[in-house]
């Protein structure tokens, strides 16, 4: 008779302590710098000396800090700063709007170059016309000899 | 001192937005650019389908167009580039040369494609002359209430206005056909 096993149980995961957060933030910061990211690399570096001066402070000297900090950003400078952030948060947005129109394109092309290579029409398109090299410049509007309707007024 | 201060940030921050809006209309211009891209890749994928010959008059002509266009917005500033187009939706030569396309235009294919063109074109002059459209509106309703609006019928300045009424109506016929 067979005898029932216990199901074995999986051993419980270590707790994440504070050497693995290290290790992770490490990483990760260092993933920053190999990828160019040094913005964010150095605002990272700034935010952590802002911290620990933050910890370092005697605590009967902080609300000191705080409010000359407050006291500053009430006046012109904290004007700055605001337009500072602002103007960050806009670089961000534009920047994504600016991948996004470029994948868009991207993918337009993909489906256009799927139809050709599948597709099976045998027609070719024998003259390249181009912004650049097709057409004859002028100030107001396209000219070219032939485009005028040769049938204007027959039709 | 703190004054120099001040207007060395303000300079600062104004240029820094300066940027930003010179970005932005770089974006945008970018983004019609690729619309006129498209367009002109719709009208080339008929010819590949057979629905559209190549070396037919409606064909080059819209190629042409539409390559004016993309030329213009990647070259002329903004400045000049509504100015132009004002002019050339304006012409009676252009005039001329769309009474024709609707006339010989028989795919609805290509007369999508040319309500395409005339939507993404009246879009361009209108978000680059927005603050011109609104001037000439507020002095032409002024004038209007003191009963002399002489002023729009001499010519002394491009209005965008009638350059929208003009591609509206054109839009219109290619509308109809594209319908039919």
């Amino acid at each position: 008779m067979p005898t029932r096993q216990k199901p074995k149980q999986a051993p419980p995961a270590p707790a994440y302590n504070k050497w693995e957060f290290l290790r992770d933030f490490c990483n990760r910061f260092f993933d920053l710098f190999n990828s160019g990211k040094i913005y964010p690399a150095f605002g990272l570096f700034v935010l952590g000396i802002v911290t620990l001066i933050a910890f370092r402070i005697p605590d009967n000297q902080l609300p000191g800090v705080v409010g000359q900090l407050i006291e500053m950003l009430q006046g012109s400078v904290g004007l700055a700063y605001a337009l500072l952030a602002l103007s960050n948060v806009l670089w961000v947005w534009q920047y994504r709007e600016q991948r996004r129109m470029y994948l868009r394109e991207i993918d337009r092309l993909a489906a256009i170059r799927q139809e050709l290579m599948h597709g099976t029409s045998p027609v070719l398109i024998k003259e390249h016309r181009s912004s650049t090299g097709q057409q004859q410049e002028s100030y107001l509007m396209p000219t070219k000899l032939d485009a005028a309707d040769p049938n204007e007024g027959n039709s | 001192m703190n004054t120099l201060i001040f207007l060395l940030v303000a300079t600062l921050v104004l240029y820094v937005m300066f940027l930003h809006i010179h970005a932005y209309d770089e974006l945008r211009l970018t983004a019609y650019r690729f619309r006129y891209f498209e367009l002109r890749d719709k009208l080339a994928m008929l010819v590949v389908q057979g629905k559209l010959r190549e070396d037919s008059w409606e064909y080059k002509h819209i190629v042409e167009t539409i390559n004016f266009h993309i030329e213009s917005v990647e070259t002329v500033s903004i400045i000049r580039l509504v100015t132009m187009l004002i002019k050339y939706h304006t012409s009676s030569e252009e005039q001329r040369q769309v009474r024709a396309l609707t006339k010989r235009i028989d795919d609805p294919a290509v007369a999508k494609i040319m309500v395409e063109y005339m939507e993404t074109t009246m879009d361009l002059i209108r978000r680059n002359s927005r603050v011109q459209l609104f001037l000439i509106g507020a002095v032409k309703r002024v004038l209007d209430a003191r009963g002399s609006s002489t002023l729009f019928g001499c010519g002394l300045f491009e209005n965008p206005s009638e350059a929208l009424a003009t591609i509206e109506s054109n839009k219109s016929a290619f509308s109809a056909a594209a319908a039919a």
